[in-house]
């Protein structure tokens, strides 16, 4: 006559998730200057705004969201970015009743079956921290956008008043801080 | 219509004897040159006349690639993938608008699966490029004696790379969105080079009809390009499909240079009333409309704006 066993098996996994996301736009900025000229300009607007020099051709800023923000001057490429780490550690216990004859056969399969789970799981995790990493850039895009079409706003109006000096004497400047339009009024 | 005699199996002798392979040729040339004069053939270009006229009569050879098609797609189960029907010779003239006008009965069915039938066609690769796999065509080889058959099926192809446009606008997975683009960019990119080498630039009807359907109304163009991913794939991932889709757009930027050219030539120079003759199809086209083209194109480059937090 067969027994009835009640098996428990217990599986963990630890693992290291290391997710990034991140897109690339360039900046539309005006040959008004010698290209050294106009990326000096725009790296001083970039620092009033709390971006970092790296070196000559690189500026930074990271926000409290964590996005990094980095302009290549040279190119005038932006990338905008955030990387996530996380460290699972996941436990999973299960239990069934079993027939004496049947018990290593069933002990295999549902060890089988925790192990898939707990995988199911991590990848679910990944999966989800790479889903809020997503959602923190993309909240941060509009943001950035507004922040970097300001600088080089500011930047082309600067190389304009620098070109119009060359040009001549200036006899007037008037902005309109509204539409962002610039007025010059120079005396050749 | 097609659907239960697509979709089904059906038995098919082996082989026919003469006076019905003699009645399937007849009935295939009469349903080919229908559709050329139906779609563009009709139109008469100013003092050159209609299709007809403008060209020698072709010679409409169906090989039997087209009895092996016809017999593959009522023998074959179309809902699964399909095999590439390969040919054994050279296509024929037949063959190849027979081949088109199949994958529009396929597409229009919803039976884009068995499109792979007829994959090894140019011309259902230039219309609907970024649903079927193939070896890339020798455009200018294809080309070489065939423009008529750009002329006179423009519509047709017009509507085949509309729905292409069409498909990657409701796409939720970008990495099909992209492979899709870039098959689709393979195929616009060596039409064009080849019309440009062969100084046939006016073959760039299919594109601008495609593109005057796809911006009804420049002054609100719709959305374009790839718009529907899914919200819960990576940024970078969507930004790359975004990039992408913008295919027909650069085909279409592409032929706005090919305007610009138009526009420098001089009334002594030697291609000067071809150049007319496709400034004059421009107009239809219109400035605006290349505008809303450029619009698209940038928009779809930038980064997409913050979701709306509720």
């Amino acid at each position: 006559m067969s027994r009835c066993y009640r098996i428990s098996v217990s599986e963990s996994l630890r693992r290291h998730i290391d997710v990034d996301d991140g897109v690339q736009t360039q900046l539309e900025l005006l040959d008004i200057l010698p290209p050294e000229q106009m990326r000096g300009l725009l790296a001083q607007q970039l620092t009033a705004l709390g971006y970092t020099l790296d070196d000559e051709r690189t500026a930074t800023r990271t926000l409290p969201s964590g996005v990094v923000v980095t302009v290549d001057l040279d190119e005038g490429t932006v990338h905008i970015g955030l990387s996530a780490q996380s460290d699972l550690n996941l436990q999973l216990d299960r239990s069934t009743a079993v027939m004496e004859e049947t018990a290593e056969r069933t002990e295999r399969r549902l060890r089988e079956q925790t192990r898939s789970d707990l995988q199911r799981e991590a990848d679910a995790a990944a999966q989800s921290l790479r889903i809020e990493v997503t959602r923190r850039i993309e909240q941060a895009l509009d943001e950035i956008r507004s922040e970097l079409d300001g600088a080089v706003n500011r930047a082309t109006a600067e190389a304009l008043k620098i070109k119009a000096g060359q040009l001549g004497e200036i006899q007037e400047v008037s902005e309109d801080p509204e539409t962002g339009a610039i007025t010059i009024r120079v005396k050749v | 219509m097609l659907t239960p005699l697509l979709a089904e199996d059906h038995s098919f002798p082996p082989k026919i004897g003469p006076t019905a392979l003699g009645i399937l040729q007849s009935t295939l040339a009469r349903g080919v040159v229908l559709c050329l004069v139906r779609d563009s053939g009709w139109r008469v270009e100013k003092g050159r006349g209609r299709l007809w006229d403008r060209h020698p009569t072709p010679k409409l050879e169906f090989t039997e690639w087209s009895f092996r098609l016809l017999r593959g797609l009522l023998t074959r189960h179309l809902l699964s993938e399909c095999p590439p029907l390969v040919p054994g010779e050279r296509l024929g003239d037949g063959d190849h608008i027979l081949a088109l006008r199949v994958a529009q009965a396929l597409v229009s069915e919803r039976l884009e699966l068995g499109l792979q039938l007829v994959a090894h066609a140019p011309l259902v690769q230039l219309a609907y490029g970024g649903l079927i796999q193939a070896e890339p065509v020798d455009w200018v080889d294809f080309l070489t004696g065939r423009t008529w058959m750009i002329e006179g099926l423009s519509g047709h192809l017009a509507e085949g790379m509309l729905l292409a446009e069409l498909d990657s606008l409701i796409d939720r997975s970008p990495q099909r969105v992209i492979a899709r683009s870039t098959r689709r960019r393979r195929i616009y990119d060596g039409f064009l080079d080849a019309i440009d080498r062969l100084d046939r630039r006016d073959l760039v009807e299919p594109l601008l009809r495609a593109g005057e359907r796809l911006i009804p109304d420049p002054a609100q163009p719709p959305g374009l390009g790839a718009i529907g991913l899914d919200p819960s794939t990576s940024l970078g991932e969507r930004m790359e499909a975004r990039a992408a889709s913008t295919v027909l757009l650069d085909a279409l930027i592409r032929v706005e240079g090919f305007h610009h050219r138009d526009r420098t030539v001089r009334f002594f120079d030697e291609d000067y009333d071809a150049a007319q003759r496709r400034l004059a199809r421009w107009e239809p086209y219109t400035d605006a409309r290349a505008d809303a083209v450029h619009r698209a194109r940038a928009e779809l480059l930038a980064p997409p704006r913050s979701p709306t937090v509720r």
